[in-house]
């Protein structure tokens, strides 16, 4: 029984290996279907937060989104999960149109998500703050569960089994009778990742869940992420500051600025693009640094230090 | 005719009076998220400070202690127990708050017991000197109390409106109820703002007090608490977290109130005493349609 | 758990299999909560220490079912007015702490419980020139429907009770308190108006929880009213926290918490978040009207007078001093607020600081009323959890301990 080992091991032993044996989830999913998000805006009073953004997720790829602090990422995520309506557009999966739904019925048509902020209750338990992404897959009510009859305790038998492979699968089966409020950083934003894989979505938005992690953790946190694609075959939105991360793992990238979509395209082609290293650099300074520099040098981290500055877009040295 | 015109006059001028009321409830949630449910009984506190000190000083001083005692007892509860938690951090979290308000309701079962059992059943008189004269107005008569407490609602609410627009205190509560974080990293202190909010809501309460214990009352009560108790719907309907709102709300409650009473033969298919119980049912019906309030602001959480 | 194990778990297709049939699902004893998997990150409880709890709340168990032999009336009836503040507080609990939202509104449901139980038991009668109507249906099936009939009411109010959240709700829910005693009040055929009814006695099968129908004294020991009512309040009451129990602590709790914790985590996480806060607030509605039943055979009348704001504010100081959320605190402190102030009464005479009430001096009723007000206070101030936070301080710092030597080991191993 040992946490470090479990956890803290080479990231290789995540991604090599055991992808063989990892199955899809698939047999919830149904056909493999693209996450289309298609003229999105969204407007806070006079802000737009977001302005005809468009962007199209294939199945079992890694899409991310970047951009600098306050571009609308979020907003997007907001918008797709349900919990901000967008003035115009909508998004699909497949032919399904999610806009209009609430948040609880879009994470039941297969949108997980995990929170940049640390979520949870803190005083449960991991394996309780794993499970209640078991909620929409079990049917137990009050009635059921307050008389403890044989199907409620079957299904809540055989989701915490479920809840604890997929523990296993982040690493986190030691941690399991802890209380997240006692975990380290690290830990507590892989319990949100468990968390978000426990609602069996078919697309997965991660809002950066690397901020705040070593270096080792990170690695082993791309390794994840590799792994929730190649092995269990779901869409990753991925929204995360760590450019490095970023351009080794997405398929594509797609990158907003003020609300706008400013580039999209596969991550090297987005690496070189004008527009991008205007955004990250501002404006004036697209002749200093050069390509060299490009967004993964131009933008440190994603620490919170940033937000302070109404810009947000400081210029790295 | 004149018979809904003076049923209206006298809603506004109670609403007035129930606009103080709520004023107070709005302006310490704002800085603090607390509702005060001790704010009834402060007031209940106050009219019995004055009913019991008129004998001996003469109705103003009284008044003017009644509401300094008041005033610092409600500073003196924010400073000896609300800061205290909330410096302390302790808790965190809807708990918390759940935890803060419930403590106002401790404080209210002190107060409401301790006044109750002094005044026993008697009723006391804090011997205004308006008494229950009226006035006529044309077709419309009305008791004086009642329109001394338009007259001083409308001053003190403009005066309020005016020191929370301009003051270096208001602007400070406002940037504390949108953005703490901000609002400190400017230098705000917000212990300091908290405890002004609370000494104008106990003032404001022990204003009201003497015109809710006037005519046609016969005067101070336990009950007056009850009464204060329609100040509730007023904060809610208005919406908890904006003083306009807490004027609407206030003159809404009065009007309906008084016209409901005043009606009670025509309306007496809906039960007996409807008035009491209508500003909640208005209460209830305004939460269907607006859940914040007709002005509150609805809560844009972040994630 | 090391990497050497063979055999990774596969993420298998949803829903997963059975491992094993469920035929080892014995349903757990009341006496015998399943623990909570993980609730301990201790060194697993080996050898007697597992027999700790179900041994002691045997014995509990007995001793209660035992009280009526040795104890006077008094206790018998504290007893049962105990059980009824249990239950209508486990209702608040699951609403304010699980769920966390405020009501003030719970003198309502208990209201209508009371009322609702003694309209359906009743016999149609005059009371001087009143008429006063009931079904006169048998008190059990008068005792469900009336807690039907809370939940009804709860369920009424749902429109706002979902849509609501913390101190608006609270607010709301005073209202249904003014409303609602309006409305009662106003009822007067079903409820006696001003001056309230009789409430039926309970009777179960033929049996009759009153003083001698049918008679029975075992061992000797009269069994009259107060025995009866103790163990009809001591059963409904063990009942009442056994089903809490069982759903905290099983899918509906866990969307409660999630609410509770944030709204917009649970929807993502798949909770229909309005749907749970109306739902909390028709349990802990139907809840309250259990409690309103037995407080209406423990009186043996009602008024809707009674069900005033202040009851609401005594059970918010139970679930308070209890600890907000869990349901053995809101035990724990409704014992506390319900029996401090019939304690008080019963020595009153010995209690010097205490005289009789309407005399000036500070009566039993005052006095218990100075005490949970400040208790509520201190412990918002000092144990704002609650005496289960007491509980939960214990728990957390041998879990601490624990998991720091679980990693001590991880990081040498």
């Amino acid at each position: 029984m040992t946490v470090v080992t479990a956890d803290g091991g080479p990231a290789s032993s995540l991604g090599q290996g055991t992808g063989g044996a990892l199955e899809s989830p698939g047999g919830a999913g149904g056909l493999p279907e693209p996450l289309v998000v298609e003229h999105v805006s969204v407007r806070f009073g006079a802000l737009r937060a977001l302005d005809d953004v468009s962007l199209r997720a294939e199945p079992g790829s890694i899409h991310a989104i970047i951009g600098p602090n306050g571009a609308g990422k979020s907003t997007l995520f907001n918008v797709i999960s349900g919990i901000y309506r967008p003035v115009e557009g909508r998004v699909l999966l497949g032919e399904t149109v999610l806009t209009g739904r609430r948040p609880h019925q879009i994470t039941a048509f297969g949108i997980g998500r995990s929170f940049q902020n640390l979520a949870g209750s803190p005083y449960e338990p991991v394996l309780e703050n794993i499970m209640i992404g078991r909620h929409h897959l079990t049917r137990t009510g009050f009635l059921a569960a307050g008389l403890r009859l044989p199907a409620a305790r079957r299904e809540e038998r055989l989701h915490r089994a479920r809840v604890k492979e997929i523990a296993e699968f982040l690493g986190l089966t030691a941690l399991l009778p802890v209380p997240i409020g006692m975990l380290a950083y690290g830990d507590r934003k892989r319990v949100e990742v468990a968390r978000a894989l426990a609602t069996e979505p078919r697309v997965l938005l991660l809002d950066e869940p690397v901020a705040g992690m070593n270096a080792a953790e990170t690695a082993q946190m791309a390794a994840t992420v590799r792994q929730i694609r190649d092995g269990l075959g779901i869409t990753v939105l991925l929204v995360e500051h760590d450019m490095s991360m970023v351009m080794s793992l997405a398929d594509r990238v797609t990158v907003l600025d003020f609300g706008q979509r400013i580039a999209d395209g596969d991550p090297a082609a987005v690496q070189r693009d004008p527009a991008v290293i205007r955004a990250y650099l501002g404006p004036g300074e697209q002749d200093g640094p050069g390509e060299s520099g490009g967004p993964a040098a131009a933008e440190p981290s994603g620490d919170a230090a940033s937000d302070a500055s109404p810009a947000g877009r400081e210029v790295a040295p | 005719m004149s018979t809904f015109l003076s049923l209206l006059i006298n809603g506004v001028a109670q609403g007035a009076v129930y606009a103080l009321i709520a004023l107070g409830f709005v302006i310490i949630f704002k800085v603090s998220e607390v509702l005060n449910f001790a704010h009834g009984s402060l007031l209940l506190l106050g009219g019995y400070v004055i009913a019991r000190l008129v004998p001996e000083t003469g109705f103003a001083a009284a008044v003017a202690i009644g509401i300094a005692g008041v005033a610092a007892l409600s500073v003196a509860m924010e400073r000896t127990l609300f800061a205290r938690v909330t410096r302390s951090g302790a808790v965190v979290g809807p708990a918390y708050l759940a935890a803060l308000t419930i403590m106002t309701l401790g404080l209210d079962i002190i107060i409401v017991t301790d006044i109750s059992r002094r005044l026993g059943p008697s009723v006391l008189s804090l011997e205004q000197p308006w008494g229950i004269d009226a006035v006529s107005l044309g077709p419309v008569t009305i008791a004086t109390n009642r329109l001394l407490a338009l007259g001083v609602g409308v001053v003190l609410i403009l005066a309020f409106f005016a020191v929370f627009r301009f003051s270096d205190w208001g602007v400070a509560l406002r940037a504390c109820a949108e953005d703490p974080q901000t609002a400190a990293l400017m230098g705000i202190r917000r212990g300091r703002v908290s405890a002004i909010a609370w000494l104008i809501a106990g003032a404001l309460a022990a204003v009201a007090v003497v015109f809710l214990t006037g005519s046609p009352t016969p005067g101070l009560e336990a009950s007056v608490r009850t009464v204060a108790f329609a100040a509730f719907p007023a904060a809610i309907i208005g919406g908890l977290d904006s003083t306009s709102g807490a004027l609407a709300g206030g003159l809404i409650v009065g009007i309906v109130e008084s016209l409901a009473s005043g009606y009670a033969n025509e309306l007496s298919f809906l039960g007996g005493n409807f008035g009491a119980a209508v500003p909640y049912v208005v209460m209830l019906l305004i939460l269907l349609v607006r859940p914040a309030g007709l002005f509150g602001t609805r809560e844009l959480t972040r994630v | 758990m090391s990497e050497s194990e063979p055999g990774r778990p596969t993420l298998a297709a949803e829903p997963p299999q059975p491992a094993q049939p469920p035929a080892a699902s014995a349903p757990a004893a009341p006496s015998a909560p399943e623990p909570r998997a993980g609730r301990r990150a201790g060194p697993a409880r080996g050898g007697w220490r597992r027999w700790v709890k179900p041994l002691a709340f045997a014995a509990g168990a007995v001793v209660l079912l035992a009280l009526p032999f040795y104890l006077e009336e008094f206790w018998l009836r504290l007893g049962f007015s105990v059980s009824t503040a249990i239950i209508g507080a486990i209702g608040l609990t699951i609403l304010v702490g699980g769920a966390g939202q405020l009501s003030l509104g719970h003198a309502f449901f208990l209201a209508v419980g009371a009322i609702g139980y003694t309209w359906l038991a009743s016999e149609p009668s005059t009371l001087g020139t009143r008429s006063l109507s009931g079904l006169g249906l048998p008190p059990l099936l008068a005792m469900v429907l009336a807690v039907g009939l809370a939940g009804l009411a709860g369920l009424l109010f749902s429109p706002v009770a979902g849509r609501l959240k913390g101190i608006y709700l609270g607010i709301a829910s005073l209202g249904l308190v003014f409303v609602g005693q309006h409305v009662l009040t106003s009822a007067t055929p079903i409820t006696g108006g001003f001056f309230g009814r009789r409430t039926p006695e309970f009777s179960l099968f033929g049996f009759t929880f009153d003083d001698d129908d049918p008679e029975i004294a075992p061992f000797g020991i009269p069994f009259e009213r107060a025995e009866r009512l103790w163990y009809l309040g001591l059963v409904l009451a063990a009942l009442a926290t056994w089903f809490a129990y069982g759903f905290l602590r099983s899918r509906p709790g866990r969307a409660l918490r999630a609410v509770r914790d944030g709204e917009i985590v649970a929807a993502v996480n798949g909770v229909d978040v309005t749907g749970y806060r109306a739902r909390a607030f028709l349990v802990s509605s139907m809840y309250a009207g259990l409690a309103g039943v037995l407080y209406a055979l423990s009186i043996g009348s009602i008024a809707p007078e009674s069900f005033t704001f202040e009851v609401s504010i005594m059970y918010l100081a139970i679930i308070l001093l209890g600890g907000l959320g869990s349901v053995g605190g809101a035990i724990v402190g409704a014992l506390f607020v319900a029996a401090l102030p019939l304690v008080l009464d019963h020595y009153s005479d010995g209690l010097p600081f205490l005289s009789a009430p309407g005399s000036g001096g500070v009566s039993y009723a005052e006095a218990a009323r100075y005490v949970y007000g400040g208790a509520v206070i201190l412990f918002v101030l000092f144990q704002p959890y609650g005496v289960a936070g007491i509980a939960h301080a214990v728990r957390r710092r041998r879990q601490a301990a624990a998991f720091k030597k679980l990693a001590a080991a991880g990081g040498s191993g």
